[in-house]
């Protein structure tokens, strides 16, 4: 019970010991601090902006996509260039092709052959 | 009326009256930020960072509220904000104290705590209760940090925090309570 009591006291006196507390000063110099703090902070702002600006989840997420898209879209290009040229390339041997090119004679004739025919 | 006008002036010419304002408030905040945080150290720190936010956007102040009202929370906010960062780190201490060989837990939880402004023969008790004024939730803490760090009144607590009086009065209540009990067990320890 006195125990109890005495506790009691204890916590109250603990309670009480900020009643009488003065406000704390700041350090001397802080304006002289805060202002360099502030012109630091200004320049970094601008790169913190550029970075925010840049690191933004939908510009990354769009600019992704636009690079996949591209990607796609050259692959395809290339692939659908590639064939047209194959293609061309075994009609030449087509017998078709041979015969169009005898109708109209458009072998390479070479001067000497012409000359021969002349003589 | 002189809040106004300092407003005013802040808000025409930042760079020229924002000295004025530091010279004004520097210590409110102070004051208020080494309440709250605890750490001499950290103060002047956390301290700075309000003023950088009170220059950025100083142009956003509607005047709502009395200018003290406003520097109040955000000094409140940063302070917060300090707290929940140093529980974030102090997670991580545990793995770090694997590989340091430095003491982890003094770094991020210093052992005893005095405020400048307690009168000597206080200074012993007044620690033992600011230990004990950690372990409040956030919104006890901030009341009864700005009723006997600060010094406010009911109303202005409300004012800063946003409530209604009822409510600080009970946050005050229910914070007496709590450090009652906490201080209880730190005796039998």
């Amino acid at each position: 019970m006195d125990n109890n009591f005495q506790q009691e006291k204890l916590i109250s006196q603990l309670l009480d010991s900020l009643n009488e507390i003065k406000r704390a000063e700041a350090p001397p110099f802080f304006y002289t601090r805060l202002s360099s703090k502030l012109n630091k902070t200004s320049d970094a702002s601008l790169l913190s902006k550029i970075q925010f600006f840049v690191l933004r989840p939908a510009l990354l997420l769009v600019s992704f996509t636009v690079f996949i898209f591209l990607n796609i879209y050259t692959l395809h290009h290339i692939k659908q260039e590639t064939t047209v040229t194959s293609n061309s390339f075994y009609n030449k041997n087509d017998t078709s092709f041979q015969s169009f090119v005898q109708e109209y004679d458009l072998s390479v004739s070479y001067i000497y052959s012409e000359n021969t025919n002349e003589e | 009326m002189e809040d106004q006008l300092l407003i005013l002036e802040l808000q025409q010419n930042l760079s020229k009256s924002f000295s004025k304002l530091v010279e004004l408030y520097q210590h409110l905040v102070f004051n208020t930020v080494l309440g709250m945080i605890q750490s001499n150290i950290d103060a002047e720190d956390v301290a700075q960072e309000v003023f950088v936010q009170i220059y950025q956007s100083i142009h956003q102040f509607k005047g709502d509220s009395k200018l003290s009202t406003w520097i109040y929370r955000i000094a409140i906010s940063k302070s917060l904000d300090w707290h929940r960062k140093k529980n974030r780190k102090k997670r991580f201490a545990f793995i770090e104290s694997l590989y340091s060989s430095d003491n982890v837990s003094i770094k991020y939880d210093p052992p005893e705590f005095t405020h400048p402004g307690v009168e000597m023969e206080n200074k012993e008790q007044a620690a033992i209760l600011f230990k004990a004024i950690k372990q409040l939730p956030e919104n006890q803490k901030v009341a009864f940090t700005l009723n006997k760090v600060e010094g406010l009144s009911y109303s202005e607590i409300a004012e800063v925090m946003q409530v209604t009086i009822a409510s600080v009065e009970a946050f005050l209540h229910r914070a007496k309570q709590n450090l009652r009990k906490e201080l209880a067990s730190q005796l039998v320890r």
